[in-house]
């Protein structure tokens, strides 16, 4: 018997002469359970939940066209292009919006990126635009309490690019999120012509024993805009389960207002 | 793929989820079962070692890193259960009555092996070798991965396998004594 056959002999039998063994599957994993879980405080760690902020991957940070690269001229050009966008749009107005199946007047301001070219009108009474070197944000003026995901909006322009490699590396992004994971991909037409990438939190067990997604689950939408001229649009939408039908709706009609403008 | 799995579920159990503990258990309950088994010869031991391990890998992952490769995480603790029990279960036969021991190692000993009957043929050799057998041909682990396991260099893995695999050949008849 040559070093192969008799490795190969080796391992058939051990699989066979072990195979017995497997039938006990189930009664070894109910002495673990009792031994585990037969209290629900008994868990591998009572930590304090962790803010879920994971941004786009430094790949897609690399590719953001940053405002100081722009020379003299082009920021002098982008000003009056900035006033120009200005009059375009009407700098307040009033909006009825439907939300748990209530109506609801909200008043929205315009916010208007020069840089990014493009507008937006946020509801100014609950959110406020933080511009960055990377992407603007629209958050809540009123802080969360810490122990809340993060809630909020995020503008990102990513240049010489496709929609298809911006998804791509949301998706890559995602996989390598220790706290989300893909939840879906679709594509869809409101609030904004785009493709979508959705992640929710992990399913956890909550203090009364019950797996699965609970109110605090933090859920991210990606829209990917079209490419136009190798320019492609991110918002990320970031708030949790509870949070649907109040910031994830305002954050909606929000969105319906976004115009890239060229 | 199976690793990418593994990882997502340990995410999963790091942030309390029992359910995912369960799908981590029925990933890898079947060859823990069948290499307990393997070391120990024993039902009863085989299934309290992968009780165990277990237990501890729940009550420790925490402390495992996730960039890492969890299989060799999880069968460095398995046979470090294993190899506990083995020293247990040898301190209770050292108190045995000496005839009744005398009886148990001349039985050990004496033994025909059937040349298909390869874990009584790996229970006669001794753990260091035997575990490392059983973690190539059961489980598949390269040197390396068995090196890590055992926390030791490749080299002396390679030594222990090919002396192993040597004292098997002969038990089970592959080749004359040297």
């Amino acid at each position: 018997m040559n070093d192969h056959q008799f490795e190969k002999n080796v391992k058939k039998q051990l699989l066979d002469q072990t195979d017995e063994m497997t039938h006990l599957k189930e009664d070894v994993w109910n002495n673990i359970s009792s031994e585990l879980f037969s209290s629900s405080t008994n868990r591998p760690n009572n930590r304090t939940r962790k803010g879920f902020v994971i941004g786009l991957t430094a790949a897609v940070v690399a590719a953001i066209l940053f405002i100081g690269l722009l020379s003299e001229d082009q920021i002098e050009k982008g000003q009056a292009m900035f006033q120009s966008l200005r009059e375009l749009f009407i700098e307040e107005k009033k909006e009825e919006i439907e939300l748990e199946g209530q109506k609801e007047d909200s008043n929205v301001r315009l916010e208007a990126n020069e840089e990014l070219r493009y507008v937006i009108y946020i509801d100014e009474d609950r959110y406020q635009m933080k511009e960055g070197e990377e992407s603007d944000r629209i958050e809540t003026i009123e802080p969360l309490p810490e122990e809340l995901p993060d809630v909020y909006m995020e503008i990102t322009r990513i240049e010489n690019t496709t929609t298809e490699e911006v998804i791509s590396q949301i998706k890559e992004a995602i996989a390598k999120d220790e706290e989300m994971e893909l939840h879906r991909e679709e594509s869809v037409t409101t609030p904004i012509k785009a493709k979508v990438v959705q992640s929710i939190g992990l399913e956890y067990t909550d203090e009364n024993g019950v797996t699965g997604l609970h109110w605090d689950t933090p859920t991210h939408r990606y829209y990917i805009t079209e490419a136009d001229n190798g320019q492609v649009f991110v918002i990320k939408q970031a708030y949790f389960l509870e949070a649907e039908e109040g910031h994830g709706a305002r954050f909606h009609y929000m969105l319906e207002s976004f115009e890239v403008v060229k | 793929m199976i690793e990418r799995k593994t990882a997502k579920l340990i995410r999963k159990i790091k942030k309390g989820n029992q359910q995912a503990f369960k799908q981590l258990y029925d990933l890898y309950a079947d060859y823990s079962l069948r290499t307990a088994y393997a070391i120990t010869n024993n039902t009863s031991d085989a299934a309290d070692i992968v009780q165990e391990t277990f237990i501890k890998v729940y009550r420790n992952i925490d402390s495992y890193d996730i960039e890492k490769p969890f299989k060799p995480w999880f069968y460095r603790i398995l046979v470090n259960e294993s190899n506990r029990f083995l020293k247990k279960k040898s301190k209770e036969a050292i108190s045995i009555e000496s005839e009744q021991l005398l009886d148990f190692l001349n039985q050990q000993v004496e033994e025909p092996i059937d040349n298909r009957d390869v874990t009584s043929a790996l229970k006669q050799l001794d753990e260091k070798h035997r575990t490392a057998l059983i973690l190539k041909y059961l489980n598949g682990f390269t040197e390396k991965e068995i090196a890590e396991i055992f926390e030791l260099n490749v080299n002396t893995v390679k030594s222990r396998l090919y002396q192993g695999r040597q004292r098997l050949k002969r038990m089970l008849g592959g080749v004359k004594d040297e």
